[in-house]
């Protein structure tokens, strides 16, 4: 039986703009357990990205709670947020967001010196996992500029991974690439969650989804379905069939 | 889309840069257009004074018993028209004091007249006249109500050694010739008749003297017809005693306007240093424009819009905003137009009123509009370079491809110093623009310090500069008397004494003829106040210094040899050294007691300065030696608290003139740190939220922030400081230069550059904190998604 790692309980997000209220969240709860691959799926505007959000402390709920690891963080300053998020959380974006001014080394240190001041040691593990993700000594000291795209993400996975995140939350992060890219880079989150390490994945795309091992489906705020597909194994078209299915029956 | 929607749309986006520079633009305005206002209008100003007072072209005081020989000198002085000649009380050891101010008593000379006197040169216009003269009534110069703060009714003690009348104040008048004591040392006063009888009938008081105001055929040879007087009285008066005193039209009017002159020189230059400002500002404004738009300018390109349309709309932008700054600028110099008014009528103790000047305005708007639409051009025309196909496509270039300055994995410096360092070497550009501004405002900072220092706190700097001796006082004897003279200087409380006379001489080189005061003394290294500035003072009875005003109008030089005529005798003199002064509009000469024997074998000294020991108090010592000579014939009177009273009256503008300067610094630092950062946060707003998504908090951010940009703000402030400290009396040299002023030596405390550099660093910080403090407010994920819109 896994562990719960995050819960959030009668969730609820709303934005107001004058007199008109938005409702994205509405009394959602929801488990994530340690070790699993959870995507979350849904419609355009259906508060998927929110959710996420939400769920790392990057943004507060209007109601509700959110608990890591028994310990509610939904009241947490700020600043408590953030040093929640550096010790805890690694995050990977669509739009990739590293720093264009800093070399891809020190886009890398930089995180990790928010944990640990072991320059040296921050520095050997970049590297080392910069390896591990394929990417060589002669893209140390490049700049973002001068990488592909799928480069690029695989430098920010890296970023998020250096602190040795327990979860690691995923915002579209193969929206931008290219096919080969997305695969590269899916294979390195597949990796990271073989190795331990949650994984929540906000995206659109079905071969996306289908490394996950949990798919939750939300409409109109709330999680209307989930689907549990088991431990990912490559190249199974049972797998792809049945997340088919279950998206189809939702609507998809 | 026309270009003025363009231009709009511009200038919506921008709303801070808009600000800033609408500020920048209106405050140049104020200043350019007081400046240039003040400098055109000053001259006519007071010829038109003048003629409206029919105001004296020239005036001469003299004993009474040389009337008949005055008269004949002016007969004989071609292009004099009539005099009006009347009795006069001089006292040269006066002092007064408002009581109701409650200030302290002040030395300075007068000569007073009977207000119920006919006249039709220098007409008394009362200003605020009291309802009624009283019996005691006095009418003053017009400078003490604006630079002084007396009010009619307010009770003046005259004072005279120990004796004193209480004098009612009845009102003001206007007199170019007496306007300010920092022209001529002496107050002219109109009393009652009966008060005048009074007076004269205690020569306690001062003597009875002669008191001529000359109206001549031309105005503008006043200069001409005093050193033709001057030749022609010396032979007259005997020992050169007798004639106490000239003043001349255009030597009264350069003198009184040449501090304004120096204050409205300040104030333009101030406006071209913000202009500057607001042209660094445009710069950057522009780039920073140019990049964040570089797709809409495409979009426009493929619309069909040429870049000349873009570049004018650009232009359209600056022009709107410079417009509008402008029109602020001229409202809020209309708006301060009574403190000014307040600053030139203080200085020139003129009634001076600040009205709509359409040709300034004009001139100022031409000035600012020009030149901030050609650093608008220049800004912008690389847009034309842009095609349709590169803008969409890639921008403008902004990969980084720098060096890698702070290295994270072989720094020793903590995280947020390290992150800070790297944000400072990333935004060198935008570091330097804001650097040299802080700079150029620390600078004029110090400068705007150390005038305010030396011409309102210390003012023996002022002293030295304009050429006077230090003594605290001066003793005037009408015949030699060495045992007198000698005496004095054995006296308890006397620190040293030194003769020191000086006469109107004229040299001439070369065909060439000027006037030049001409000290004359013993040892000139005995002086306290050395006015030497090249070459050396002289030394043997051939020798003289001249100030280099003198020097350039003869056309002559050090080792040049010059001749001096005086009643008859001609003698050359060899110049040995090049003098300056600020007095006497700078023409000035010095030689020795032997050199002035080879003009006049008869000469012996006749005016002792006297220099007090620290504890002596002056006022006593006067009275002291007053008393104890009171039948030798001697005048006795405070000398350098007359000095004081002189700059005294600069004072009030200087303050506003600086306090001014010093909040304007203020606000352009604020603002210029606050569309700094402000861009800055808006323009890393995605890095600021990705950084709080990744684990950085608002105070690690607000950190890097201090750590890029306080080493700036400080270094430039120090900087600038440093350069104020060594550049601020060369700068007022220059200012000073068309009086023959080569070398200033105002004092600035070496404190003054780490109290500037405070200052400004801590004005900076408490901008960057209040602006920097909006990453707080604002989640992180807003934060990437907004940037990212």
């Amino acid at each position: 039986m896994k562990n719960t790692i995050l819960k959030a309980e009668l969730l609820s997000k709303t934005y107001s703009n004058g007199s008109i209220m938005q409702h994205v969240l509405k009394n959602l709860t929801i488990d994530i357990k340690a070790g699993d691959f959870t995507v979350i799926m849904g419609s355009s505007g259906s508060g998927k990205s929110t959710l996420l959000y939400a769920l790392s402390g990057m943004d507060k709920p209007t109601l509700g709670t959110i608990t890591f690891k028994g310990q509610e963080i939904s009241g947490y300053s700020n600043d408590q947020l953030a040093i929640f998020r550096r010790k805890h959380c690694g995050f990977v974006f669509q739009q990739i967001y590293l720093n264009e001014t800093m070399s891809v080394l020190d886009n890398i240190i930089i995180c990790g010196l928010l944990v640990s001041r072991d320059k040296k040691a921050i520095a050997v593990k970049a590297k080392d996992m910069l390896l591990k993700v394929g990417l060589t000594a002669e893209c140390y000291h490049k700049y973002p500029s001068q990488l592909s795209g799928g480069e690029a993400q695989r430098v920010a996975i890296v970023r998020a991974l250096i602190n040795a995140p327990e979860i690691v939350f995923a915002d579209e992060p193969t929206g931008a690439l290219n096919s080969t890219n997305a695969i590269n880079v899916l294979d390195v989150m597949t990796d990271v969650n073989a190795a331990g390490q949650s994984v929540i994945m906000v995206t659109h795309d079905i071969k996306t989804a289908r490394r996950a091992n949990r798919i939750l489906y939300l409409k109109d705020g709330v999680i209307i379905d989930e689907l549990n597909l088991g431990i990912y194994v490559k190249d199974d078209p049972e797998r792809h069939q049945i997340l088919r299915e279950f998206l189809e029956s939702m609507g998809w | 889309m026309n270009i003025f929607m363009i231009a709009k749309n511009n200038i919506k986006k921008a709303k801070l840069a808009t600000a800033t520079l609408i500020i920048l633009i209106a405050m140049a305005t104020i200043f350019l257009y007081v400046g240039i206002s003040v400098l055109s209008n000053l001259d006519t100003f007071i010829e038109n004074k003048n003629i409206g007072l029919n105001g004296a072209h020239f005036i001469s005081i003299a004993d009474g018993s040389y009337d008949s020989s005055i008269d004949e000198i002016y007969e004989s002085i071609a292009g004099f028209d009539y005099r009006e000649r009347e009795d006069a009380l001089m006292s040269l050891s006066s002092k007064f004091q408002n009581v109701n101010t409650n200030e302290e008593a002040y030395a300075i000379s007068s000569i007073i007249l009977n207000l119920d006197t006919d006249r039709s040169i220098s007409k008394v216009e009362i200003i605020d006249a009291a309802a009624a003269m009283p019996e005691n009534g006095v009418v003053v110069p017009y400078v003490l109500k604006v630079a002084n703060g007396y009010q009619t009714g307010d009770n003046l003690k005259f004072i005279v050694d120990d004796k004193s009348i209480d004098l009612v104040i009845a009102g003001f008048y206007e007199d170019l010739m007496f306007a300010s004591p920092s022209n001529v040392s002496m107050y002219k006063l109109y009393v009652g008749d009966s008060q005048f009888s009074e007076l004269l009938s205690q020569p306690a008081y001062g003597f009875k003297c002669s008191y001529s105001a000359v109206i001549t055929d031309d105005l503008n040879g006043s200069e001409e017809f005093e050193s033709q007087y001057t030749e022609k009285i010396k032979p007259v008066t005997s020992e050169r005693t007798g004639s106490y005193a000239t003043l001349n039209y255009e030597t009264m009017k350069t003198g009184v306007s040449i501090f304004i002159h120096i204050i409205m020189a300040v104030l333009v230059a101030f406006s071209i240093i913000i202009l500057l400002i607001a042209f660094i500002v445009i710069k950057f404004s522009t780039t920073t424009h140019i990049e964040n738009n570089i797709k809409n300018i495409g979009t426009l390109e493929a619309m069909g819009y040429t870049t000349t349309q873009i570049l004018n709309a650009i232009l359209l932008e600056y022009l709107l905003i410079t417009g509008g700054g402008y029109i602020i600028g001229v409202a809020a110099a209309f708006g301060i137009s009574p403190a000014i008014s307040n600053v030139v009528s203080s200085s020139i103790g003129l009634r001076w009123l600040t009205g709509i000047n359409p040709q300034a305005a004009m001139l100022s708007l031409g000035i600012i509009m020009l030149s901030v639409l050609g650093i608008s051009y220049f800004s912008a025309v690389k847009i034309k370079k842009i095609t349709p196909l590169t803008a969409l496509r890639n921008g403008i270039e902004t990969h980084h491809f720098n060096k890698n300055r702070v290295p994270l994995d072989n720094t020793r410096l903590g995280l947020n110093t390290a992150l800070g360092l790297k944000s400072f070497f990333f935004n060198k550009k935008q570091n330097i623009i804001a650097g040299i501004i802080i700079m150029l405002l620390s600078l004029v900072c110090v400068f705007a310090f150390a005038m305010y220092y030396n011409f309102t706190a210390d003012k023996s700097a002022m002293i030295k500069l304009i050429g006077l001796e230090t003594a605290e006082v001066q003793l005037r004897v009408e015949e030699n008397n060495d045992q007198l003279l000698n005496d004095i200087a054995d006296m308890s409380g006397v620190e040293s004494t030194i003769a020191l006379d000086t006469f109107d001489g004229f040299i001439a080189y070369n065909g060439h003829e000027s006037r030049a005061i001409t000290r004359i003394t013993d040892d000139y290294r005995r002086l306290k106040v050395d006015t030497c500035v090249k070459g050396r003072m002289p030394v043997n009875d051939n020798e003289i210094a001249i100030t280099s005003i003198v020097l350039d109008s003869m056309g002559a030089k050090i080792a040049d040899t010059v001749s001096i005529e005086y009643t008859g005798v001609t003698k050359e003199f060899l110049v040995v050294g090049v003098i300056q002064q600020f007095n006497m509009l700078g023409k000035g000469a010095a030689i020795t007691t032997n050199g002035m024997k080879k003009l006049m074998p008869s000469y012996e000294a006749k005016n002792l300065m006297i220099y007090l020991n620290d504890n002596q108090d002056t006022d006593e010592f006067v009275t002291h030696i007053n008393n104890l000579y009171s039948g030798q014939n001697i005048q006795c009177a405070s000398y350098f608290e007359s000095i004081e009273l002189m700059l005294d009256s600069f004072e009030s503008a200087v303050k506003i003139v600086v306090t001014a300067c010093l909040a304007i610094i203020a606000v352009i630092i604020v603002f210029i740190m606050f569309l700094v950062i402000r861009v800055r946060l808006l323009g890393e707003k995605i890095r600021l939220g990705v950084s709080k998504a990744l684990g950085f908090t608002s105070n690690q951010l607000i950190c890097q922030i201090l750590i890029s940009e306080m080493p700036v703000i400080i270094g430039a402030s120090l900087v600038g400081a440093i350069a104020g400290y060594y550049l601020s009396n060369p700068l007022m040299a220059v200012m000073l230069a068309p009086n023959g002023i080569l070398n200033c030596d105002f004092f600035i405390a070496p404190g003054l550059i780490a109290l500037t550099t405070i200052g400004i660093s801590l004005l900076g910080l408490g901008t960057l904190l209040i602006v920097s403090g909006s990453i707080r407010k604002i989640s992180p994920w807003k934060m990437f998604e907004e940037g990212g819109n």
